[in-house]
């Protein structure tokens, strides 16, 4: 079982940290909930039915929202998700490029609580619809429908600024 | 996956610390389940690694705990001495009368050769009244002794029954007690002066 929780989070490390970030909006407190889930999945008896890497967001998810529920006085959600260095695929690139996942960075850091973590456990965890939707406690499909439309008008937003 | 979702993924995250692997790791090999729960502690968490808001947190949830413990502490230190009063003060009469019976029993056993008690109720079995009692008369003894609480609002004293407040009162004034407008009456609180006296 710990081997199995250091394999997931060895590999969702980052994606756990940016739900929990999209979640309490503070890095430390972000840091606070992955551990927190972790002290919670160390001390389980029995392995979870399902897929351990959906269970484990689900902890952290759970976790992050009891740090923000405790923090709610103190707290001001003002750090961003995405770090300001350069891209991965826009290192090398045009300057035209960098500016467009600039805008396209600040889109989705525009969007609700609830859709950048679709978009995050979607995109940078590549959990299926129906995993998500175990996460979030919500249908599939309307995760599946509110991720759909993020994209959509992210699209749109996009080609209206460019 | 579209060219938005590829573009999406390309952009670089936030990096967590290494403090956060610096957390998680050692609960990970840590075989125990004791490591967890010293890892968890607050204290552990203000060190160096945490950022002030998490700080603050931590102190803003340790001043409501603490408050939150000294109100239940209070609270549920005055819920107790409320009710010990209360199953004491419910005690305390039926004690009293038990040992004001075993008392009466003594002294009536005791009888033969206590010269305490009157003459005339010497060899009775069952005395019709107290001995040390002085005497009262029979309309008021007869009322009070069907009548066993109204004692309390003749006399503080515990050492006064209704019926030695009453022939002192009797004494005092030169008048005869009339029972039906003192007895169960509260305005007879108003002669507790008198009594007091008595007693």
């Amino acid at each position: 079982m710990l081997a199995e929780l250091e394999q997931v989070y060895r590999q969702h490390r980052q994606a756990l940290f940016s739900l929990a970030l999209t979640i309490t909006g503070c890095s430390g407190l972000a840091e606070d909930a992955v551990h927190d889930a972790f002290v919670r999945l160390c001390g389980m008896q029995e392995s979870p039915s399902g897929r351990l890497a959906a269970y484990v967001y689900a902890a952290v998810r759970n976790s992050a929202v009891d740090c923000c529920r405790r923090a709610k006085r103190d707290l001001k959600l003002a750090e961003k998700l995405f770090a300001e260095t350069p891209d991965l695929g826009t290192a090398n690139n045009s300057p035209a490029t960098e500016d467009n996942s600039a805008r396209l960075r600040q889109e989705i850091e525009s969007l609700d609580a609830g859709t950048r973590e679709i978009i995050v456990m979607k995109i940078y965890s590549e959990l299926t619809f129906d995993e998500i939707g175990k996460v979030l406690d919500t249908p599939a499909a309307t995760v599946a429908t509110r991720y759909r439309r993020a994209l959509l008008a992210l699209e749109e937003k996009l080609r209206r600024d460019s | 996956m579209n060219e938005l979702e590829r573009q999406i993924r390309e952009l670089s995250l936030r990096q967590p610390g290494d403090s956060m692997d610096e957390r998680v790791f050692p609960l990970l090999r840590s075989s125990s389940d004791n490591a967890p729960r010293e890892q968890s502690h607050p204290e552990h968490a203000s060190t160096s690694m945490m950022d002030s808001c998490t700080s603050k947190t931590f102190l803003a949830n340790e001043t409501t705990q603490t408050r939150r413990g000294i109100f239940s502490a209070m609270f549920a230190g005055l819920t107790t001495a409320l009710l010990i009063g209360i199953a004491v003060g419910n005690a305390m009469p039926s004690l009293w009368s038990d040992s004001r019976s075993s008392t009466a029993g003594l002294t009536s056993s005791a009888s033969a050769d206590n010269a305490i008690v009157p003459e005339n109720e010497i060899g009775s079995e069952m005395p019709t009244r107290h001995p040390m009692l002085p005497d009262v008369p029979a309309h008021v003894r007869e009322a009070l002794k069907n009548r066993p609480g109204v004692g309390s609002q003749f006399v503080e004293s515990s050492y006064q029954s209704a019926i030695t407040g009453a022939a002192h009162w009797e004494q005092q004034n030169g008048e005869v007690f009339n029972v039906a407008t003192h007895v169960s009456d509260r305005r007879f609180d108003m002669c507790r002066d008198c009594h007091r006296v008595g007693g």
